[in-house]
């Protein structure tokens, strides 16, 4: 083969692969999955292991202001006074906030 | 033409070739030519299938997901009722059918050719629909607390509204297809990202309200309670307005009157009666009126950013906003309003960190608007809006 078809072949080779890269970093899909994979990995590093994440209640003490987060439970609502009890004073703690640390789902 | 003018340079360029392989490449080129031009002629067709394929691969989801929160809705009845001691006087069939009656449940707009009175027809509609969900759930979970048959009404509404969308696409998808009108296709084809990011929402709000945690659109109740538990001598005042609250509290010498929905079970309480109540019937003059409400942010807008105003901040179709202005402008009150700002989703669903971190900063500007707008011994009225679901007062 002449140099004109070796040159012709590799350029139509060059140009489809950018053409799908392309096209693989505009479509929204894979880009969405590029980007949540990078996003949670930076999350997951930030975060460290000791936070409580998801859905969580931050119980607080109407007395001396002392506070504790845990987990959501079912069945609890803000301003519900429950049965745990404050460390400093003995007081029984009052839901005082319930929210949730993921973000909205967005549109798919 | 085109064709035949194709087919005879392919023939000119294979006799032109050198040897075989210059021979297969010509060939190979002209007919990747010939494709992409059929192609061209053809994109719209392609679009077309593209258009119905996405849709209905949006309708298949959308059925799954209404399938999957029926179930959920009736498990959580049924656990309900097992955690009751009464399961065995209702049949689960029952239970099943009642779902999907109410999920059928149609409300038929007032006539409003003639627009008088039409607030009203308004708002007995949405009382009598409301009322109508409610004598429905609670005839199915007969002996369990209130809270929790409310949290199940404002779940059975959410898959009303979730089956009433999947009726709406799947309409126009039937339509389209049945006139071979792609233009019907194509406008739903359009509106799929926002009836996506909507649909989710639903989705997401369904399991929140089961569980009887706040949402987003709580932060306006959530603000009132974290107001008045700042506030010194609070009392409550007796009424005997539905699911709403009056509190009257003392903030630094001036009575401050909190009007909210009564939690924890999700309900939005009359606001516009509590005002009228307030005014008209115990004689409160207030120098103003706050209302703080989450609100829909643009797409550029932080969650949790707080904007201020003047209007009543109040969503939904305008019956208790259209009441409290009234009430408001007929007894010369100012109307003042801070917005905490959230996404659709984000007011759906389970509240955001950002948003519960805004209620503190909503209390703040409260109090600050209150010391600079009111004196010592003057009256102010306050309005949580929102449901109130995981709230109490």
């Amino acid at each position: 083969m002449s140099f004109e078809y070796y040159y012709i072949t590799l350029m139509s080779l060059v140009i489809f692969v950018v053409a799908l890269l392309i096209g693989l970093i505009m479509n929204n899909r894979y880009y969405r999955v590029i980007k949540e994979s990078l996003t949670q990995a930076r999350e997951a590093e930030s975060k460290g292991p000791l936070a409580i994440s998801g859905e969580v209640e931050v119980l607080m003490c109407p007395r001396c202001g002392y506070s504790k987060t845990i987990s959501y439970r079912l069945g609890d609502y803000v301003g519900k006074v429950v049965d745990d009890k404050c460390p400093n004073d003995d007081e029984r703690l009052i839901v005082h906030a319930i929210y949730s640390s993921r973000p909205a789902e967005q549109s798919s | 033409m085109v064709i035949l003018t194709l087919l005879h340079q392919v023939v000119l360029q294979i006799g032109l070739g050198s040897n075989q392989s210059n021979v297969w490449i010509a060939l190979i080129s002209n007919i990747v030519w010939i494709a992409l031009l059929v192609l061209f002629f053809f994109q719209d067709y392609a679009m077309i299938w593209r258009y119905s394929y996405t849709v209905g691969s949006f309708l298949t989801g959308l059925s799954k997901l209404i399938t999957n929160n029926v179930n959920l809705v009736i498990g959580h009845v049924d656990q309900l009722l097992k955690s009751n001691g009464s399961y065995q006087t209702v049949n689960k069939s029952l239970v099943e059918k009642t779902i999907q009656e109410l999920m059928e449940f149609v409300v038929i707009e007032p006539v409003n050719t003639e627009p008088t009175g039409l607030m009203r027809t308004l708002k007995l509609l949405v009382t009598a629909y409301n009322e109508k969900l409610e004598s429905s759930i609670r005839a199915l979970l007969p002996n369990v607390d209130r809270p929790l048959v409310q949290n199940v009404v404002d779940a059975v509404d959410g898959l009303r509204e979730l089956n009433y969308i999947y009726k709406v696409i799947m309409h126009y998808y039937k339509l389209s297809n049945k006139y071979k009108n792609p233009y019907l296709m194509m406008q739903v084809y359009m509106l799929l990202p926002i009836l996506k990011e909507y649909v989710n929402a639903l989705n997401g709000a369904i399991s929140t309200f089961l569980k009887g945690q706040p949402v987003g659109d709580a932060a306006g109740p959530l603000t009132a309670y974290r107001f008045v538990r700042s506030c010194s001598d609070v009392n409550e005042l007796t009424h005997n307005i539905k699911d709403t609250y009056i509190g009257l509290c003392n903030f630094e010498g001036r009575k401050v009157y909190v009007i909210k929905a009564r939690g924890p079970g999700g309900t939005v309480g009359s606001l516009d009666d509590g005002i009228t109540y307030l005014i008209e019937r115990v004689g409160v003059k207030p120098k103003i009126i706050i209302t703080v409400d989450a609100a829909l942010k643009l797409e550029g807008e932080k969650t949790g950013s707080i904007s201020e105003g003047i209007g009543v901040a109040m969503g939904g179709i305008g019956v208790e906003r259209f009441n409290i202005e009234r009430t408001a402008s007929k007894y010369d009150i100012p109307l003042y309003a801070i917005l905490i700002k959230m996404s659709l989703p984000e007011a759906l669903s389970a509240m955001p960190k950002d948003v519960e971190s805004a209620v503190n900063d909503a209390v703040e500007r409260i109090k600050r608007v209150i010391r600079e707008s009111i004196r010592e011994g003057e009256e102010v009225i306050l309005i949580g809006v929102g449901n109130t679901g995981g709230v109490a007062q």
